[in-house]
């Protein structure tokens, strides 16, 4: 399998990453301390092309396949990922909901009802954890076969923000939709809900990716730089075992995250955002504990890398019920 | 073997559990947010007995000894962990110079400790080069006329912007590492204690953490604890007994983030049925049982006048591992809710990461540990 990106991609990629160090990354912590992302960013990540990422070049997007667009992600989660999820939200269905002067936010619907009355949709419907609900300008709200794509501003759209633990300066919260008319072609049909999902576990698997390729690389040069005992802390070989785990863990990550987006297969989607998150989880806290006091305070990224990979595992699990489709996928092959 | 609390130090863990219940509670979310040292609760500290639960009676402590403490600790870090690190360290400032002070120094000081007069004492022993490896510290006090003058800068200091006393380690010989370390004790108000400004942390907003700077300050001969350039050994023994508070506290924190998964689960039940959730609460119950015995394992040979710091190392390193690992269990019962302020499971994770760091890193228990462990390999008798 062929994971690498073609000549086109990886320039695109570079400028990302420089985009993250210039624009994105000097400003990740007060961002989180603000639980808010300024206003002025969703411009200059259209000026990048980040809001129209698998839409066609000749409908004026970036035209990026799977792998790409993960690549995207993960690169622009080292900077922040708080962004790198907004983006990954927007993104979600590619060309199919695509809105190039707003963000696209998404809610899993707990209960969803419909009805029709003439050319009219009146939707109902709760989402506990939806992204982007309140500065999306179009809300995809999908659940039990049914999506639709929700104008922000229409009567009944009742939206909240969340204060979190991770991805404080994204917008999360609960959504609800209540007797909520659209015209009927507000309704999406027909809906892929499982390559929607799919989607969404290679964004949160390619944002754990870029978490623990962030921690890795701070805690080894600190790990150098930090004397105790009259030797950098390098030397010892306990700190360097967390060191190798998670180097080895990100490369295993990185390698299911891009066969993920490569194949599409949701299965395999789900396997590498789990796996994905929990080296983030784990290197991320390690990366802290190198750090020692240091890495506990907010003067250093550590801390919200932590809280950010923590949120990766709960979303993730989540949106697959947990291992639970990975297991029946292995059943139905296997038994 | 037998751990069993006594009648007189269950009596405290329920006046702990009491305080922690009528005053910790109400105001932990707010303390979170808005920061700051919570002058609030430790005035009720004082009024609940809190501040010396292992000093004795005639200095103004309760005399409860070191399991009352541990139990204790635990039910107040059920609560409010920040406000529980603030007490914690008083309660052990108070113990240290109980042991190693003189009668001068014990009436003047433990008293004021006890009663809150002190708002609250603290420690100071890490530098900014010199935290893994005090040995490595620059402070220093040099002689003067009128006794001594101390010089330097510390780091990681808790309560520093409002305790009335602190301990502080200093060189007072030029011999290296651990020798040549004296402590001292060092009014809050004395000249030239400058603290820095609080840092901004993960979590346990409620307490302060600072730098604290020691501008040429003059302290008479009386302020020297015990002899000169035997510090050293002090420090160590104000570890040992913080590493059972830490690991109590780091129970305690495990114990509240479980319980609220627990309650949660029961109130859902596909999570309830669901032996996803169900394991994950059993895991909890497991690993905490154990650092219940761990901890209470050290605090009583502790009270029985045994040697405890390899206990105190196994303890905080067990609990403070474990009771992170409840936590990031508590979450994942909750799920996306887990990762809101809808309910305090997720200040209990920012709260539990720090007990893996501080009074020794979980890797510093761990050299601890090994350096006995090889020594007994290396020692057949």
């Amino acid at each position: 399998m062929e994971f690498e990106l073609g000549e086109d991609d990886r320039l695109l990629v570079d400028s990302v990453a420089e985009l993250g160090r210039q624009h994105i990354e000097p400003h990740a912590a007060a961002w989180d301390e603000a639980r808010a992302l300024p206003r002025e960013l969703s411009a200059l990540l259209r000026e990048h092309g980040l809001l129209a990422l698998r839409v066609p070049a000749e409908r004026g997007g970036t035209g990026l396949d799977a792998l790409a667009s993960a690549a995207v992600i993960e690169t622009l989660a080292r900077a922040d990922a708080s962004v790198a999820l907004t983006v990954a939200a927007h993104n979600l269905l590619g060309a199919a909901v695509s809105d190039a002067e707003h963000l696209v936010g998404w809610g899993s619907a707990t209960q969803v009802q419909m009805r029709r009355e003439g050319e009219d949709v009146v939707i109902d419907a709760m989402c506990q954890h939806a992204l982007l609900p309140t500065t999306a300008g179009t809300i995809v709200v999908a659940g039990e076969g049914l999506a639709f794509a929700v104008p922000r501003e229409s009567s009944g759209v009742i939206a909240d923000r969340d204060e979190t633990l991770g991805m404080r300066a994204a917008d999360l919260g609960p959504l609800r939709l209540h007797t909520v008319r659209l015209p009927a072609t507000a309704e999406l049909r027909p809906f892929d809900a499982d390559a929607a999902v799919a989607a969404m576990l290679v964004g949160l698997g390619a944002i754990a990716v870029g978490l623990s390729s962030s921690a890795l690389l701070r805690a080894r040069d600190y790990a150098l730089q930090r004397q105790q005992f009259g030797q950098p802390i390098a030397t010892f070989q306990a700190i360097q075992w967390k060191l190798a785990d998670l180097a080895t863990g990100l490369d295993a990550a990185r390698l299911m995250v891009r066969k993920a987006a490569a194949t599409g297969d949701p299965i395999a989607a789900a396997r590498a955002a789990i796996k994905a998150a929990d080296v983030a989880i784990r290197g991320c806290s390690e990366a802290l504990q190198i750090h020692g006091g240091f890495g506990y305070t907010r003067e250093y990224p550590l801390e919200r890398w932590l809280r950010d990979a923590r949120f990766c595992g709960l979303f993730a699990n989540h949106l697959t019920t947990g291992r639970t489709a990975i297991a029946h996928a292995i059943a139905a092959r296997f038994c | 073997m037998d751990w069993t609390p006594t009648a007189g130090e269950r009596e405290v863990e329920q006046a702990a559990a009491r305080y922690a219940r009528e005053v910790l509670a109400p105001a932990a979310e707010r303390l979170d947010r808005v920061g700051g040292f919570p002058h609030a609760n430790v005035a009720a500290a004082a009024k609940a007995g809190m501040l010396g639960i292992n000093v004795p009676r005639a200095l103004g402590g309760r005399e409860a000894g070191p399991v009352a403490y541990s139990l204790a600790i635990t039910e107040l870090a059920q609560a409010c962990a920040a406000t529980t690190v603030a007490l914690a360290v008083n309660n052990m400032v108070a113990e240290v110079i109980t042991t190693f002070g003189n009668s001068d120094q014990k009436t003047e000081h433990v008293p004021r400790l006890t009663d809150g007069t002190y708002g609250v004492g603290s420690f100071a022993l890490s530098e900014p080069g010199a935290g893994s490896d005090p040995g490595g510290m620059r402070a220093r006090a040099r002689r003067s006329d009128r006794g001594w003058v101390i010089e330097g800068s510390k780091l990681w200091i808790t309560s520093a912007t409002d305790a009335g006393l602190f301990v502080v380690w200093v060189r007072t010989s030029d011999a290296p590492g651990a020798r040549g370390i004296s402590a001292f004790l060092v009014r809050g108000d004395a000249p030239g204690v400058v603290p820095g400004k609080p840092e901004h942390k993960m979590g346990q907003n409620g307490s302060t953490t600072t730098a604290l700077d020691f501008n040429e300050v003059e302290v008479g001969p009386e302020a020297l604890l015990d002899e000169c350039n035997r510090g050293f050994r002090i420090a160590m023994m104000a570890l040992d007994g913080g590493r059972i508070g830490v690991g109590s506290q780091a129970l305690g924190i495990g114990l509240a983030a479980t319980e609220i998964a627990r309650r949660h689960a029961i109130e859902h039940p596909e999570l309830a049925g669901s032996e996803a959730v169900q394991w994950r609460l059993a895991d909890a119950a497991t690993t905490l049982d154990a650092a219940r015995l761990l901890v209470l394992q050290a605090a009583w040979r502790k009270r029985e006048g045994l040697a405890f710091t390899r206990e105190a190392s196994i303890a905080k390193a067990f609990a403070s591992e474990k009771a992170f690992a409840a936590t990031q269990r508590a979450l994942e019962v909750l799920g996306e809710l887990g990762n809101t302020r809808r309910t305090a499971a997720e200040r209990h994770f920012r709260d539990v990461r720090v007990t893996m760091i501080y009074e020794g890193t979980s890797e510093v228990q761990r050299i601890v540990l090994a350096r006995g462990i090889m020594r007994r390999f290396g020692d057949p008798a």
